[in-house]
């Protein structure tokens, strides 16, 4: 990934022999044996086929849940849960009905003991950045879905965590606002300095933004194989185009479906 | 179809409508039948009493208004109050909750008389009458609302760090309003039955008294009177009610009628 000068890697994000098991009428395993290290400052993508536990890694990752065995730990946080270390965007945007837009990116902050007036200031600055201009008084309901995905980011980010999880959050919108928000946030995270951990079921969306994608396998999902992503950045939204893009978009389709009927790889049929 | 945004549109002019020609109705059966008075007073027999008797009516009226507005306030402010309790201290909850339920299989026309020994006459035992039908609605309801928060909400906050007061207090309390007001206007149409009940059963003083002491003394037309007055104020504190909820919930109203996602 290199950018010329000599970077330390640091390790941010440790998973050791992740597995996390519910105990519903019959113990369903749904991730079994996660091994992955996770790199400070790197954007990892993960995407598998529906019910691989990938949101249940994520919940994981967010200190929501605890693993059944295997451990997870946090270069920064070493011996605390990472529960309120770690943002977490879900799929959903859920942002307050009763708040306007402006107050709901600002939650965070206020949660942390910042008072109101500068919490406010510094979300309003980053309004512009997010889209959102002009729209600081408008409640959820009266704002577009993008809009709000928008604000329900702004809100993640001013929490000012290291590590962010975003749990498929473009997956409830139309492919076209879908596409303007990851152009817009391969740009933004030009900028931030996090590390991005994101769930997708779009693949394009994985290869676009990431720097390494890990393919899970079917329930109970394990990592079948991690590609690391071979584009430069700074990147731009029209390498989806490029011949290499294809390729490599064949190469995933054929990992994530070439072990079941009727499915969208080469491989099969 | 496009959104009712006022309060009052078309539909009034058909209730208004409807209500002349039913009380025309009314006039006319009594005039051709010749119905008595004191058996069945015509709309013209309700309105002469209103204007003569203004001034007792204004006083029994004030009365029954007292009973109301105070033993609301306290069903209010104790509804509420409990109904934080309960979900917020899960074991108390375990222990309250059930009482408040039983309290409500006692029917309070049992409990009215019972009042009048241990607290005595006067306006007391009318307002304990007034919370103990009131409370109810908005505990139940506020409970209710309190615990409506999606899970998933309640793991977001936790995420971003919130304590579980400050979910209470930003997250569950905002969501309950709704539910809240909800129990308000049922309990606030309740107040005005529980102080007619409270004045039945010993009272020399408001409108259900005067519904009661009417009717032997044969002065039908009045104890319509005052029945009629019972409504307004009914009607009238229900539609308080819903103007205080467009007022503080401005979010609420308009989230139920707009919709600018085609997805949702």
């Amino acid at each position: 990934m290199g950018t010329g000068s000599c970077n330390i890697v640091t390790e941010t994000l440790t998973l050791s022999g992740v597995s996390k098991t519910f105990d519903a009428r019959s113990p369903l395993r749904v991730i079994q044996d996660i091994d992955l290290s996770i790199r400070e400052g790197e954007f990892v993508s993960l995407i598998g086929p529906s019910g691989c536990g990938k949101s249940t890694l994520l919940a994981i990752l967010a200190g929501l849940l605890e693993p059944t065995s295997g451990t997870v730990r946090s270069a920064d946080h070493p011996d605390k849960t990472l529960l309120g270390k770690i943002a977490y965007m879900p799929q959903k945007d859920l942002l307050l009905p009763w708040r306007s837009l402006l107050d709901n990116t600002i939650i965070g902050m206020e949660f942390g003991g910042w008072d109101r007036s500068t919490s406010r200031a510094r979300a309003l600055r980053l309004f512009p950045t997010f889209g959102l201009a002009g729209f600081e008084d408008y409640y959820p309901a009266h704002v577009s879905g993008g809009m709000r995905q928008r604000a329900a980011f702004l809100r993640t980010l001013l929490t000012d965590r290291s590590i962010l999880l975003l749990d498929e959050p473009f997956g409830a919108l139309d492919a076209l606002t879908r596409a303007n928000l990851q152009a817009w946030l391969l740009n933004l995270w030009e900028s931030l300095e996090t590390t991005i951990v994101l769930v997708t079921h779009d693949i394009e969306e994985a290869l676009l933004l990431s720097d390494r994608i890990c393919v899970m396998t079917e329930r109970p999902g394990r990592i079948k194989e991690i590609i690391t992503v071979p584009w430069d950045r700074p990147r731009t939204f029209s390498i989806v185009t490029a011949p290499e893009f294809t390729a490599l978009r064949r190469t995933l389709l054929n990992s994530l479906y070439a072990d079941q009927p009727f499915s969208p790889s080469e491989d099969s049929r | 179809m496009k959104p009712r945004t006022r309060l009052f549109d078309f539909s009034i002019i058909w209730l208004s409508l409807i209500g002349l020609t039913l009380i025309a109705l009314w006039e006319g059966l009594v005039f051709a039948f010749d119905i008595p008075q004191w058996k069945l007073p015509a709309p013209s027999d309700i309105g002469v009493e209103l204007l003569h008797s203004k001034n007792l009516l204004i006083f029994h009226t004030w009365v029954t208004l007292q009973e109301i507005i105070i033993g609301f306030s306290v069903a209010l402010s104790t509804g509420v109050f409990l109904a934080i309790l309960i979900s917020y201290y899960r074991a108390v909850g375990r222990l309250v909750y059930p009482i408040v339920i039983a309290s409500q299989t006692i029917p309070i026309i049992v409990i009215a008389p019972l009042l009048l020994i241990w607290v005595g006459y006067g306006l007391t035992p009318k307002i304990i009458v007034v919370t103990l039908v009131a409370f109810f609605p908005i505990v139940v309801n506020t409970v209710d609302g309190l615990r409506s928060v999606d899970l998933e909400m309640i793991n977001l906050m936790r995420t971003l760090g919130a304590t579980r007061w400050q979910i209470f207090t930003k997250i569950q309390i905002p969501s309950s309003l709704p539910f809240l007001f909800s129990g308000m206007k049922v309990g606030a149409t309740l107040s005005v039955i529980g102080a007619v009940i409270g004045e039945w059963v010993g009272s020399n003083a408001g409108l259900g008294y005067l519904t009661r002491m009417s009717v032997p003394l044969f002065l039908t037309s009045r104890s319509f009177a005052a029945v009629l007055i019972l409504s307004v104020l009914g009607v009238g504190i229900f539609l308080l009610a819903s103007l205080l909820e467009r007022a503080l919930l401005p979010w609420h109203h308009r989230n139920n009628k707009m919709n600018l996602d085609s997805k949702d």
